[in-house]
């Protein structure tokens, strides 16, 4: 695990993976190597040591025999002081051929000998193999010398070989427990500091090594973020070289495709402009043409109300001194003119609103209002139209604020259009003005029984000079600015306006008017 | 070995020939074993000892193993040679199995008296204590110990001490331990530079790595005097030891042939006469022992080298 994150699976550099593998691959070889010479070391010196001491045990064996010899403890004495002379030895004994003690000696009391005569050999023996120390033995014999065979008589006896007893040496295992030590501690540390030396010999080659690499990587890194297409230098080890070579065919194809796109889109751009430019000239034109649209509608409105206003006046007074004077056909004949005229003059001021709106001239006038005072004058306008039809005119009052600040002619205009259209579609049916607000909206509907609107014409109501009988034998007066212009006041007030129809069944108009713009003075419900 | 080769170089007989073959030379086989060196070098040194006498012919003859003593016999009939000289553990074995016919004397071995004659290796003690008079004079009692086998050079030495007005303490011993234990008796009762410890040629009670060192030791703190008959004791610490002079003892071997053929019926036996000094000047300075120019030229070896 700690190789694979340290390089397969990390996502540090290459040059850091490789690094970091290397140096896991040197530190596991220098430790174990570094162990296994330990050991082996150890073992050779724990051999040596072994050997050593049977070394020491034969050359005690050897200065025993003059004490054997003699029986002497005496004598014993000396060879007794050079074997314990050795560090590790703790501890020596003589013993007699017939394994009687001649002399026992030890560096501490605690030492004690056990003679086991089966255990003893021919020679120095390790006799005991104990965790703290071994217990070496050897025979002691008394051999006579041994003359060069060419100085021997022929009927000399063969050499005499006498055994005369035995020794015993306890040697400790506490200096060969400190050298294995320090040969461990010394075979690791080296082992340590040869790794970090490889570690820093290798950081250094491969460093070297994927420096071509690093350069490639960090070239297309600037190329990426400048966007430019650079090449890279071609030196490194032969992939490297590969991979910057074909990298560098690359970045020149790019570049290469790059410079046909500039110009492909340098033409389009071009023409681009040059259509962009076109529908600007088009774009001010019908602009202008839109304002001087406007500008002759509002002229020309006014122009037309003013001597129709002077019309209408002036044919009341007729009609005034004509009821005055009983000749009620002809007063009934200027009303019918007087009334001629008012829808003239409402036209010309329908198409004045509606220039004003595209012009930009419209303005939104709030103020406290009434809103008893508003509805009651809606329904009372509206009453005779009702009735005119045979129409039922109903009014639904939900909570609705006492006072509320709108523009009254606008949402009264709104109202009256409403409920003008609904009681011009609806012959002898039902027309319903609900009304109702809360904190954040007034909303208001208004239903009829009527002919309905087809699914078709729904979407083209509000456009201008739009009716949705449109023949020339329609059943229903009509300018068709009056939905146009409803739905411009709505606009203008942040309003939602939506229809619901059904041909034949009916039509619901509702209104939804966000009040966020709009100062809300007084709460009062008033029930309906 | 190189002082175990010396053993050898001293064992010529002086052929100080007959004169009474004046015109035909007499023949004297001389076997001699095959052998490296120093050996053969030793071999070689009494061979030009015995040939130092131009009276007589010395045919040398080189011993192999396995040889056969009774064709052996035939050539020397056939050459009418009945005067042998054997050398080294071939001769002497050579020597046994010849017919009594043949006068037959060996040399370069430390044969004791069995029958053969012949000079043996052993220093002999007239020899030795005349040496020690030159070396150290003040010595007036010698002890020595001694086995079964060099009792008869202990026979020698008895006449030679009491020739040369040496007290000689003598004591016989069965074993090594015996010997230590007259050893340290010895040195109990030790007069300083008055006493003498001779170490015989003796694997009993003279044992290089148990009783020198041992001897050597006390005789150093005690200022006794130790010579040994054997070459290698003076680098040890002896005060003094012999070499053979082997040139002198092929002359001695020439010698000792032409008497046994005088009087075959008188067997002929001598230890080591020809001898060369080799001196411990440390110790004979320990000893409080000096020496003048003129006796240091006839040491052979002195040590320290």
């Amino acid at each position: 695990m700690v190789v694979r994150n340290i390089t397969f699976n990390s996502k540090s550099t290459f040059k850091r993976q490789l690094l970091g593998f290397f140096i896991f691959s040197a530190f596991v070889l220098a430790l174990t190597t570094s162990i296994i010479t330990a050991w082996q070391t150890s073992r050779e010196v724990e051999q040596s040591t072994i050997d050593n001491g049977l070394q020491v045990t034969s050359n005690f064996a050897d200065q025993a025999v003059l004490a054997l010899l003699t029986g002497s403890e005496d004598n014993a004495v000396e060879a007794v002081q050079r074997a314990l002379g050795f560090n590790p030895v703790d501890g020596v004994a003589v013993y007699k051929a017939d394994g009687d003690v001649l002399i026992t000696s030890a560096k501490s009391e605690q030492i004690q000998f056990y003679f086991d005569l089966d255990k003893i050999k021919q020679e120095a023996t390790l006799v005991e193999d104990l965790n703290d120390y071994w217990v070496f033995s050897a025979p002691v014999y008394f051999v006579d010398e041994e003359d060069d065979p060419e100085l021997v008589e022929p009927d000399e006896g063969e050499t005499d070989k006498q055994l005369l007893g035995y020794v015993l040496v306890e040697y400790n295992k506490q200096e060969l427990r400190q050298i294995q030590n320090s040969i461990f501690i010394n075979n690791v540390s080296i082992g340590a500091i040869l790794t970090a030396i490889l570690a820093i010999l290798m950081g250094w080659g491969i460093k070297r090594l994927t420096a071509p690499l690093s350069h490639l990587s960090q070239t297309m890194e600037t190329a990426r973020d400048s966007g430019d297409y650079l090449l890279a230098e071609i030196h490194g080890a032969n992939e490297i070289r590969q991979m910057a070579a074909v990298y560098n065919q690359m970045m020149s194809r790019l570049a290469k495709q790059r410079a046909e796109l500039e110009k492909h889109r340098a033409n389009l751009e071009a023409e681009v402009e040059i259509r962009t430019q076109e529908l600007k000239v088009a774009r001010d034109s019908a602009l202008t043409a839109s304002r001087h649209k406007s500008e002759f509608l509002a002229n020309i409105s006014h122009e037309l109300r003013t001597p129709l206003q002077a019309v209408i006046g002036y044919v009341d007074l007729v009609k005034e001194d004509l009821e005055l004077e009983c000749l009620d056909p002809q007063a009934e004949d200027l009303g019918k003119a007087i009334r001629s005229a008012h829808i003239l003059l409402g036209l010309i001021n329908n198409i004045l609103d509606l220039a004003k709106i595209e012009a930009g001239k419209m303005d939104l006038y709030i103020q406290a209002v009434d809103t008893d005072y508003l509805v009651n004058d809606t329904m009372e306008t509206i009453l005779p139209m009702a009735t005119a039809n045979g129409n039922e005119l109903k009014l639904n009052k939900g909570s609705l604020s006492r006072t509320l600040n709108l523009d009254r002619q606008k949402i009264m205009q709104v109202f009256l259009n409403l409920l003008s259209n609904a009681c011009k579609f609806t012959k002898n049916g039902k027309v319903e003005f609900s009304i109702e607000n809360d904190d954040r909206y007034l909303r208001f509907s208004v239903s009829d029984t009527g002919v309905g609107i087809p699914k078709d014409k729904l979407d083209f109501i509000f456009e201008q000079f739009t009716q949705v009988d449109g023949s020339q034998s329609r059943k229903f007066e009509g300018t068709g600015l009056g939905m146009a212009i409803t739905q411009n006041f709505c606009q203008m007030m942040d309003a939602e306006i939506k229809v619901d129809s059904v041909e034949g069944e009916g039509t619901c108009f509702s209104v939804k008017m966000p009040l966020q713009k709009l100062y809300q003075q007084e709460t009062e419900t008033v029930d309906s | 070995m190189r002082f175990r080769g010396c053993l050898f170089i001293s064992c010529l007989f002086l052929l100080i020939g007959s004169p009474a073959l004046a015109f035909s030379k007499e023949k004297i086989a001389l076997f001699y074993p095959e052998a490296k060196n120093p050996y053969r070098t030793i071999y070689e040194e009494i061979i030009s000892g015995s040939e130092a006498d131009s009276q007589v012919e010395i045919e040398k003859i080189l011993l192999k193993k396995g040889f056969d003593a009774d064709q052996i016999a035939d050539e020397l009939r056939s050459k009418q040679i009945t005067k042998v000289i054997v050398l080294g553990r071939q001769g002497f074995k050579l020597a046994k199995q010849l017919p009594k016919e043949f006068h037959v004397v060996s040399g370069a071995l430390p044969i004791r008296p069995n029958g053969v004659s012949g000079v043996s290796l052993r220093s002999d003690p007239q020899s030795l204590f005349a040496f020690l008079e030159q070396v150290a004079p003040t010595v007036k009692r010698v002890h020595v110990a001694y086995s079964e086998r060099s009792s008869w050079i202990i026979t020698i030495a008895k006449k030679a001490a009491v020739s040369l007005g040496i007290d000689l303490i003598h004591k016989k011993v069965a074993n090594t331990a015996e010997a230590i234990s007259f050893y340290n008796k010895t040195f109990e009762q030790a007069r300083p530079k008055e006493d003498a410890i001779w170490l015989p040629l003796d694997k009993v009670s003279s044992h290089d790595k148990v009783t020198l060192p041992l001897i050597l030791e006390k005789a150093w703190s005690k200022e006794v005097v130790v010579f040994s008959s054997k070459p290698s004791h003076a680098k040890r610490g002896a005060l003094f030891s012999t070499y053979p002079d082997n040139v002198g003892l092929g002359k001695h071997l020439l010698k000792m042939v032409n008497e046994l053929a005088a009087r075959p019926e008188e067997k002929q036996f001598a230890a080591l006469q020809s001898l060369q000094l080799a001196v411990n000047l440390r110790t004979a300075a320990h000893l409080g022992l000096k020496y003048s120019n003129e006796q240091q030229q006839n040491f052979k070896v002195t040590f320290p080298e």
